[in-house]
């Protein structure tokens, strides 16, 4: 009798975890520990320092906008992680100190929130980027290492979270939305133009995985309406929250 | 009489200057070919011509698209690539966009022993950047390959700005140490 109440209880939890794993799940929904982690979140440019523009568009207030959000976000999750800003109002704040900033707390993930102005009016939508220097990284394991090759030490584990990142924020999934007064539960953040890496400054320097993400291309008629949204901005916050977690779930 | 006829000749004197102006204004961003040419002569040694591929981009995708143009033939390297970037600074032919922020310009060219091609901009670039990530990696990448695709004795590209050694072009992108064309 134990043994098919036994077999009966395995069978039903194998459904349930197989149910789960439909398509692709809300990061924010499964429930492994990530406390004690630190996440930095850095909006980019500030004060006198606007970034790209775009007619009445700085780049410096859209990515604290949706900064703050994130933050609110994971805060709100539940998930017991800590976030830290590296900017919460219109400030300058150099790019090495932001950078410092982390390194001193010794988080977990770095992650930079920009936007991009194209020459190109037509191209639309986010690019997440991770670090890459053509010099092979130098020092590892060693006492000294070449300060300007540090965050390619963690280059395999940033291209894996730019690719979460960029997976989340391509996706079409708002629960937090559903009810919402407009009735839209299906606002897509913005077009993908996918993982990329370079010879990023913001990044330069940062001791831990880290990734860009330009949110969008503020010279695109389309996105420079969408980000006028609240609820776009919105999206755009809530998918990159869910990217960070599934990163953080799975590194 | 006399005074109103005066009158009316001032008054169109100042429409037509205006008018051309206004005219001049709106042409000013356009391509000058001639005065393009013009300069590039300042670096010639003699009238013969040689071909050059000038890194422009596609207008609706983020792609490199080559423009061929042609280069007074001359005898120093510096001068073959001073004339290649004074192409690719100046405004892009029709069907073509340029990364690189109108008004910029580069103060001098020179090469070391080891083949390293030092390019020292004019700090103007830096304030005029519009651009993020993805714009400010192809604008510093239109200036290496055009030079490094150009001319095969170049084994690397280093930037100055206002002669200085840069970290940072605007503020996104890396450019200390060599680069080279990917
Ligand atoms: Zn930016």
């Amino acid at each position: 009798m134990k043994k098919t109440l036994l077999i009966v209880l395995f069978i039903s939890s194998a459904f349930l975890c197989f149910g789960a794993q439909s398509t692709m799940p809300p990061a924010s929904e499964t429930s492994e520990n990530t406390s004690g982690i630190t996440v930095v979140i850095d909006p980019g440019h500030g004060g006198g320092e606007w970034g790209a523009s775009a007619g009445n568009i700085q780049e410096k207030n859209i990515n604290l906008k949706i900064a703050l959000l994130v933050k609110k976000k994971i805060e709100a999750s539940g998930r017991n992680v800590n976030v830290v800003l590296t900017r919460k109002d219109d400030e300058y704040v150099k790019v090495q100190d932001r950078a410092g900033m982390a390194n001193s707390r010794k988080a977990d993930f770095f992650v930079c929130i920009h936007s991009d102005n194209l020459p190109q009016e037509k191209i639309k939508g986010h690019a997440v980027y991770y670090f890459y220097s053509p010099f092979p990284a130098q020092g590892q394991g060693e006492l000294v290492v070449k300060w300007d090759d540090v965050q390619k030490k963690h280059m395999a584990r940033s291209e894996k979270a730019a690719e979460a990142i960029s997976k989340y924020l391509s996706a079409s999934l708002i629960p937090e939305l559903k009810g919402a007064a407009s009735g839209t539960n299906d606002v897509l953040p913005l077009a993908s133009r996918g993982v990329r890496k370079t010879r990023s400054y913001c990044l330069n320097g940062v001791d831990m995985p880290a990734v860009l993400i330009e949110c969008a291309n503020i010279n695109n008629k389309e996105d420079a309406t969408a980000l006028k949204d609240d609820k776009v901005i919105n999206s755009i916050a809530y998918h990159i929250k869910e990217g960070i977690l599934a990163y953080l779930r799975v590194k | 009489m006399m005074n109103k006829k005066l009158f009316l000749i001032i008054i169109a004197l100042l429409v037509a200057g205006l008018a051309l102006f206004f005219v001049f204004k709106k042409t000013a961003v356009k391509r000058d070919a001639k005065s393009v040419d013009r300069a590039l002569m300042l670096y010639s040694d003699g009238d013969s011509r040689v071909p050059v591929d000038i890194y422009f981009a596609d207008t609706e995708t983020e792609k490199f698209l080559v423009y061929k143009a042609e280069i007074f033939e001359t005898k120093r390297v510096e001068n073959g690539i001073k004339q290649s970037l004074l192409i690719l600074f100046s405004p892009p032919p029709q069907g073509y966009v340029t990364y690189i922020p109108e008004g910029s310009s580069v103060r001098e060219v020179f090469m070391d022993p080891n083949g390293i091609c030092y390019v020292d901009l004019h700090g103007s670039i830096t304030a005029n950047f519009k651009g993020g990530t993805s714009a400010e990696s192809h604008a510093v990448y239109a200036i290496v390959d055009t030079i490094m695709k150009n001319f095969p004795k170049v084994n690397g590209v280093r930037f100055l700005i206002d002669g200085k050694e840069a970290e940072t072009l605007a503020g996104h992108i890396k450019i200390d140490g060599i680069l080279r064309a990917d």
